[in-house]
């Protein structure tokens, strides 16, 4: 990986592209003229499925495919991170891709890609700023009235009826693309490409757009907003948290659990092809499942709800972006999005890492400071009983 | 994608033939001199019952029109007993594809053993031409597949 | 034998009986954590208070929890289990793939008046659901709250229980099929009812399930799909392979659908890309549909688990009842019906089939 290109600049210009027949018209627009310059020869975005009730990744050759491709679709189906790890993971096709995601599936793909399952050479990240999706079983059941739902909110800037963990998102806009197409707090006819990056800019330059346009207003717009949402999330975090406070609690709020872990199998993070949770290491025998109903006098199959979750979060708290996609998989309802989104607040503040925002920052887990941290956890003090003076 | 096809269309049939018998049956076939069409690509198994029905479906959605399957004749199977599960596959493929109107001729088996030389040479021949009736396979222009 | 009052209340009766004598070790059925239902094993007597066993609700289907819970040679306690007649078949077919054992466990089964989904059971009003489902069962009639899959399934009454449970308005019948389920009867001080449940008692329901599911089948018109019509009806699957992980005849511990084998190496990509101008990413959703079908149909006992857990509600099962219907009227197999009866993957007659011969 080319690591000069990939050094992120701190955008202070974008490119203005023209928008009259609407954002997504624009971006495909872009996208056309980056395959006629030979920037990329393939393209990976959201297109509408011949049902008309979904969207599905198309990586696109065929210009005609476009006409039904949507880069900032009603709903999130595939987490974007797991459609390029499912393209990549065997390596790099050798063909440029673009890739157009939502600010929360780039982030994702970083991860993947510090995890080694993505392998990002010939890949371009395109985001944009993102209001929110729907959550997705209200969407396949009635498409029509999605679509609907969707533009309104767009337009008035509602996220109401965004899912839970969309209305509480904080990193909604720029993260780690390569470009970013901003749309907020800029005329309704244009949008802003934004270089990110030496990757980013060289593209711009191959197309031939010249990076002149100031990017103050939409920069303020994004940053009122983002002070919205943490204001959101400073409330909706305690709320969530309450709520599964202490075992029992959890154990209540988890109490519908099927154990289909359909969670787990949606999540871009976990990747792992035999979950450890569904491995031998956590088999019950039939003694030890006799054993535990005699104990406690009746016990609840599936075994091991919580430590399934749990577990999971211990997995992968560092790496979550609060995409949200578990939610939406879950058959039974359960808040699961909005309870790994609050714990991956916790745990990533406690070693300062935002996932998702640069191949450069190292996964916290895999990486040490020999000197003196996280002493408040440890008790290191040569006398116990003079407290310890390493703060 | 709008394909072109020329005006002879030459089926691509993938052939799953036993080691035992029809391999050695189309062999036969081609030091004999029979003649038959190029459209048969050879994939030779130990035995019919190697061929995981998987492979058929495989090999229908990537575009191949047609797939035979070739085995010894039921009784005279090289592991005794191979060909009689190959069967019972292949029906129970036939009829999965059958009830979702997907085109079971597509798919063919055939006993054909090691001395039946010109039979195999008949059995491509008469496939191939059974395939070009049935035109292209047209899933290989899907793209939501 | 006859038993007064809710068909609930009766089961665990017997239950608790079963326990307190310590004539089983343990007892498997549908129960209440909080405001959920899951399945429960209770060694306690005083806890068989908080089991549902006749709850028309599915949240698994058990034959995947009597799998664990018999791994590795089979259970070397009694423990009496409560399932529905789909769950008992899936067992059976598990067993018969050597991944469940029969061994120690006493099985009691309710003739079956369908499911109701968790939709409409975790947020309607679930006490309105079940007054509206048990007054239709008891009026031999096929309630209307019950998931499709139920409503065309012919095998309501169990095969292969030691008890069969027949509710009735008045509160149960149950009936001993082998000697294992006459023992556990005969504490109770009632008359043992003589010989099977007789099948025309819940004839009624059966004769409407069955033209239920001709009717059903032939409105699906899966013969008409080919391959647009597939590419149509799993157009939304995100691949998350949840139906696969609650079916009970999808067993593999790594599926081969989740193996490298179903993925692209990078030039599969861009030959596929060449060839068809576009590809999903990720690749095989029509594939892995069709290619479950070819592995699991000649056993799927049409327990409807894989639409329930759908994110997209996609009828998985409508899809794979109906091919399942095919593939085993293909072999004259009716899955779980017998734990001997090979799997007819497995086994083969010399002289059959000859018209798939070309």
């Amino acid at each position: 990986m080319k690591k000069e290109l990939s050094k992120p600049i701190k955008p202070s210009k974008g490119s203005l592209f023209p928008a009259s027949k609407g954002c997504n018209a624009a971006v495909i627009e872009f996208l056309r003229k980056g395959i006629a310059h030979q920037l990329f020869e393939s393209v990976l975005v959201p297109v509408e499925v011949p049902s008309g009730n979904s969207f599905a990744w198309i990586l696109v050759r065929d210009d005609a495919l476009f006409e039904n491709a949507d880069i900032l679709p009603p709903v999130m189906t595939v987490q974007g991170g797991k459609a390029l790890s499912s393209l990549t993971k065997h390596g790099s096709t050798g063909m440029k891709i673009a890739a157009v995601m939502r600010p929360c599936e780039i982030r994702a793909a970083i991860e993947l890609a510090k995890l080694k399952q993505i392998d990002l050479e010939n890949v371009l990240l395109i985001s944009m700023d993102c209001p929110g999706a729907l959550p997705i079983q209200d969407y396949v059941s009635n498409p029509e009235k999605g679509k609907e739902v969707f533009s309104k909110a767009i337009k008035a800037g509602d996220i109401e009826p965004m899912r839970s963990v969309c209305r509480t998102c904080i990193h909604f806009s720029i993260t780690a693309p390569d470009l970013h197409i901003a749309t907020k707090g800029i005329p309704d006819d244009e949008i802003l490409i934004i270089p990110v990056n030496v990757k980013g800019e060289k593209v711009l330059e191959g197309i031939g757009l010249t990076c002149d346009r100031e990017i103050v207003e939409w920069n303020s717009e994004i940053e009122m907003l983002t002070s919205e949402r943490k204001t959101l999330k400073s409330e909706a975090i305690p709320e969530i948290k309450e709520r599964t406070s202490g075992m029992l609690n959890l154990a209540e709020v988890l109490s519908k659990c099927i154990s289909c872990h359909n969670c787990m199998a949606v999540c871009p993070v976990c990747y792992c092809r035999r979950c450890y949770f569904e491995s031998d290491a956590t088999e019950l025998s039939s003694e030890q499942y006799l054993d535990r109903a005699a104990q406690k006098g009746s016990i609840r199959l599936s075994q091991d709800v919580l430590h399934f979750h749990l577990g999971r979060m211990s997995h992968m708290t560092m790496s979550c972006v609060s995409c949200g996609s578990c939610e939406d998989a879950c058959p039974v309802d359960i808040p699961v999005a909005q309870l790994f989104s609050a714990v991956a607040e916790d745990s990533q503040a406690l070693f300062e890492y935002t996932p998702g925002m640069s191949l450069d920052d190292a996964l916290p887990l895999r990486i040490f400071n020999k000197d003196k941290e996280l002493c408040d956890i440890e008790r290191i003090c040569a006398d116990p009983l003079k407290g310890c003076d390493c703060k | 994608m709008e394909k072109i096809y020329p005006e002879e269309f030459e089926p691509k049939i993938i052939g799953f033939l036993c080691n035992w018998c029809t391999y050695t049956g189309a062999d036969l076939a081609g030091t004999s001199r029979l003649q038959y069409p190029p459209s048969i690509l050879p994939i030779r198994v130990m035995c019919s019952s190697r061929v995981d029905p998987l492979y058929l479906l495989t090999a229908l959605l990537r575009g191949a029109d047609g797939v035979l399957v070739g085995g010894c004749h039921p009784g005279d199977c090289h592991y005794q007993k191979g060909n009689y599960y190959t069967r019972r596959r292949f029906a129970m493929m036939k009829k999965i594809l059958d009830t979702f109107g997907l085109e079971s001729e597509r798919i063919r088996l055939s006993w054909i053993s090691a001395s039946e030389g010109p039979r195999f040479a008949e059995v491509v021949t008469e496939y191939t031409d059974k395939i070009k009736n049935l035109g292209p396979n047209n899933i290989s222009n899907e793209v939501f597949l | 034998m006859k038993i007064q009052g809710d068909v609930d209340n009766a089961i665990k009766v017997l239950l608790r009986g079963l326990l307190e004598k310590g004539t089983v070790e343990a007892v498997f059925a549908l129960g209440e954590i909080g405001d959920a239902i899951n399945y429960l094993l209770v060694s306690d007597p005083a806890k068989i208070d908080s089991l549902r066993p006749t709850l028309p609700f599915m949240p698994a289907n058990a034959a995947n929890h009597l799998s664990k819970i018999t791994a590795g040679g089979g259970l070397t306690q009694k423990i009496a289990v409560v399932v529905k007649p789909c769950e008992l078949r899936g067992f059976a077919e598990l067993v018969k793939r050597e991944s469940g054992s029969r061994e120690n466990l006493i099985f009691i089964s309710p003739v079956c008046g369908g499911v109701i989904d968790f939709d409409t059971f975790y947020t309607g009003d679930s006490e309105k659901e079940l007054a509206e489902y048990w007054k239709a069962f008891y009026a031999g009639e096929i309630p209307s709250n019950i998931r499709p899959t139920c409503a065309i399934c012919e095998h309501l009454a169990p095969f292969n229980a030691d008890v069969t449970v027949l509710p009735t308005s008045e509160g149960c019948e149950l009936f001993s099929n082998t000697p294992a389920g006459a023992d556990i009867l005969a504490p109770i001080k009632e008359d043992i009812a003589e010989g099977q449940l007789d099948e025309t008692r819940f004839e009624k329901i059966r004769d409407a399930r069955i033209s239920n599911r001709e009717k059903f089948f032939e409105e699906l018109k899966l013969e008409d799909m080919g391959i647009k019509g597939l590419v149509e009806a799993f157009g939304k699957c995100l691949g998350c392979h949840g139906c696969s992980r609650v079916c009970p005849i999808c067993y593999c511990a790594l599926c081969a659908f989740d193996s490298k084998e179903n993925e692209f190496k990078p030039d599969v990509f861009d030959k596929q890309l060449e060839k068809r101008g576009g590809i999903r990413i990720p690749p095989n959703t029509v594939f892995f549909h069709l290619g479950r079908i070819t592995h699991m149909s000649v056993s799927c006992v049409g327990c409807g688990m894989c639409a329930d857990v759908c994110p997209v509600d996609i009828p998985v099962a409508s899809i794979f009842t109906r091919a399942g219907d095919a593939v085993q009227k293909l072999f004259e197999y009716i899955p779980g019906k017998d734990f001997e009866e090979p799997v007819p993957l497995s086994t083969f007659i010399e002289d059959e089939l000859t018209e798939v011969e070309d």
